[in-house]
This record gives C-alpha cells, sequence and structure tokens, in this order.
C-alpha cells in the first residue's frame, strides 16, 4: 500500500479533504486485504469500515517509523483478526468469494503472458486459493500472513498471540500440506519460466 | 516432475537424513531454519535429487502463494461512498483530538515542544498572579490587625 506521506501529515493536521484523500487511495487494497482474510465479501466491507475508524483514531499518533502503508496493513490484519476471531464459524465460502470471475487477469510473472498462459496463471491460482481455503483457519491464517501477505514470523506471532515456535510449527505443517495438494497439479503447470525463476 | 540431477548412490543412501531433510524444506526458503540447519539442508538438497525436487515444489507452491496477494479484489460499489460519509461525520471536536493525539503522542514534537512552552509560560503566569493577590491579602490583612 503507498501512500503519499504529505497525505497522511495533512489528515494528521486535520486538514478537510485529506483523509478523504488518504481513503480514496487506500480502500481497494485495504478491502483486498481484508478480504484475503475474512473471506467474506459483506465482512469485509465492515472491516474496511473499521479500519478507517482506528486509523482517524491513530492518525494523529502516527510516528512515521515505519511508512504508513505498512501500518494500515497491520492495522487491516489486526481488525480483521479480531473479525475472525468474533465471528461464528461459519461455512466456508467457495473460491469465487474472492477473486470473482475476470478478477485473476493480470500476472506478475511475465507483464505480457500470452492468452494460454493467462488461463494457466489463473487457473493455477484458483487451486492455490482452494487449497489454502482447505486448510485449518488457524493454518490458513498463517499461511496467509507469512506467505501471501509477507510479514515475518516474529510478526505473524505478535498479531496471532502465538509463540515464534507456535507459528512455524503450523506454518511447516501447511506448508507441506499444500506442497502435497498442489505439487501433482499446480506445480507441474507452472510455467517452465516461472518454475526456472523460483529455483 | 523429474528432478535436474541423474540418480546417484549419495541420493539413497540416507533416507533416515531425507525425512529428517524433508521435515524442514518447509523453511528452508522462508528463513525459518538456523543458518546451521539451513545449511545442512542445502548441501544434503545439493546432493540428493528426490529432496530437491521437494525443495523445487516448496519454492514453487510459495511463490504461487505470494502471487495470490496481487489477485485483485473490486469492491463493492457502495463502500467508497459509505465510507467518505463516515470520514465526513467527523466532527471538528474529533479533527480537534486527532491533532492533540499528535502533539501528546511526539507525532509532531515541533507543536509537542511549543505547546509545552506555551503551557509553561501559562502556569507560570498563573503562579505570579496568585502570589500577588496572596501577597496583597496578607498586607490588607496584616494592615487590619494594626
Amino acid at each position: 500500500m503507498d501512500v503519499d506521506p504529505e497525505v497522511v501529515r495533512a489528515c494528521q493536521r486535520g486538514e478537510p479533504g485529506a483523509l478523504d484523500a488518504l481513503i480514496r487511495a487506500t480502500y481497494a487494497d485495504v478491502y483486498a486485504l481484508a478480504l484475503r482474510l475474512v473471506r467474506d465479501r459483506e465482512e469485509a466491507a465492515d472491516v474496511t469500515q473499521e479500519v478507517y475508524v482506528r486509523v482517524l483514531r491513530s492518525v494523529g499518533g502516527f510516528r512515521g517509523e515505519s511508512s504508513f502503508g505498512t501500518w494500515l496493513h497491520r492495522v487491516t490484519v489486526n481488525v480483521a483478526l479480531t473479525a475472525m476471531r468474533r465471528r461464528s464459524r461459519r461455512p466456508m465460502l467457495g473460491l469465487h468469494a474472492v477473486g470473482g470471475p475476470g478478477e485473476q487477469s493480470y500476472d506478475a510473472a511475465d507483464p505480457d503472458p500470452g492468452p494460454e498462459e493467462r488461463a494457466e496463471r489463473a487457473e493455477l491460482l484458483s487451486r492455490a486459493q482452494a487449497a489454502v481455503a482447505a486448510l485449518p483457519e488457524s493454518s490458513r491464517t498463517i499461511v496467509m500472513l507469512r506467505d501471501v501477505e509477507g510479514m515475518s514470523t516474529a510478526e505473524v506471532a505478535a498479531v496471532t498471540g502465538l509463540s515464534e515456535t507456535a507459528v512455524k510449527v503450523r506454518l511447516f505443517r501447511a506448508r507441506e500440506r499444500l506442497r502435497a495438494s498442489l505439487s501433482d497439479d499446480t506445480v507441474a503447470r507452472l510455467p517452465r519460466r516461472a518454475r526456472k525463476g523460483s529455483a | 516432475m523429474t528432478g535436474p540431477r541423474s540418480t546417484t548412490a549419495a541420493q539413497s543412501r540416507d533416507s533416515a537424513g531425507c525425512a529428517a531433510v524433508r521435515a524442514d524444506l518447509a523453511g528452508l526458503d522462508g528463513h525459518e531454519l538456523s543458518t546451521r540447519r539451513a545449511t545442512e539442508v542445502r548441501s544434503h538438497v545439493a546432493e540428493c535429487a528426490d529432496c530437491a525436487e521437494v525443495a523445487a515444489e516448496h519454492r514453487a507452491v510459495r511463490r504461487t502463494l505470494a502471487e495470490l496477494a496481487l489477485v485483485p479484489a473490486t469492491p463493492p460499489a457502495d463502500l467508497l461512498p459509505a465510507l467518505l460519509e463516515q470520514a465526513a461525520a467527523v466532527g471538528p471536536r474529533e479533527r480537534l483530538a486527532v491533532y492533540g493525539r499528535g502533539v501528546v503522542s511526539g507525532a509532531r514534537p515541533g507543536v509537542a515542544a511549543a505547546s509545552a512552552g506555551v503551557g509553561a509560560v501559562a502556569a507560570a503566569g498563573l503562579g505570579v498572579l496568585a502570589w500577588r493577590a496572596l501577597r496583597s491579602r496578607r498586607t490588607a490583612v496584616a494592615g487590619e490587625s494594626a
């Protein structure tokens, strides 16, 4: 989440319109992150609203020790985790709850993939989402935070309230399970270029 | 999927070693192993085609997982208006509170220092006034009793 520091400073000064600018610049990313974690569109929207309530309360105290984007990411993760803890277990949504049709039309490895490769990657990501969704919730959250969101083990431990050792144990088990369930098809379907790049 | 290395005697010599290494391969590229253990695992992987294949699978899966963060999600159309409305509902008192928290937390050190200075001057002024009032009252009481 890239945020212009001047917009943040304007929010801190309480300038009219600054918060609007901040919201417009960040809300889609906040919503996407919330949706990846809570996997429910309505709940992700609620989480997004709660995030901005907290932003409003706390932006004055933001000291810029980390980037505002990193701070906002953490606030979002915290709010989403709180929502997940609070909610009663709901039936898991299907894959299309996250990333509907036509929402996977990008390619990080190749800026100009051909249609075949594009479709291949979309399918691959779909399978990966399914495999992650099939994990137990506690493991799924850890995999999402560590491997999808790129948080450090220590950060994951801090936001989940687990020890680093417990995080690693769950992470290793979950990764092994994902590898086992995806290696037969996902890895085999990886474009050759991607496999070479990851080696 | 076939690994890049041909089968060697070394790769089948130690299935127990392979089992231990496999248990740690999930943490090899995420820096979750100690430096020493990571070195051991890497040197095993360098000699064992089967474990090298599993390590490659882990890397490929993690790469795919990292890409999940880039999958765009379209927010509902009514979300932005709702957020802007929420922000617009913030009154002057809350805006002042945001500003005040910045001063108290030290996020705005210049303003915090200025506020502290103004506060100190005001406190000193009040002290002087109180002292003068007290002194004049004492003088008056002393005059009456004399």
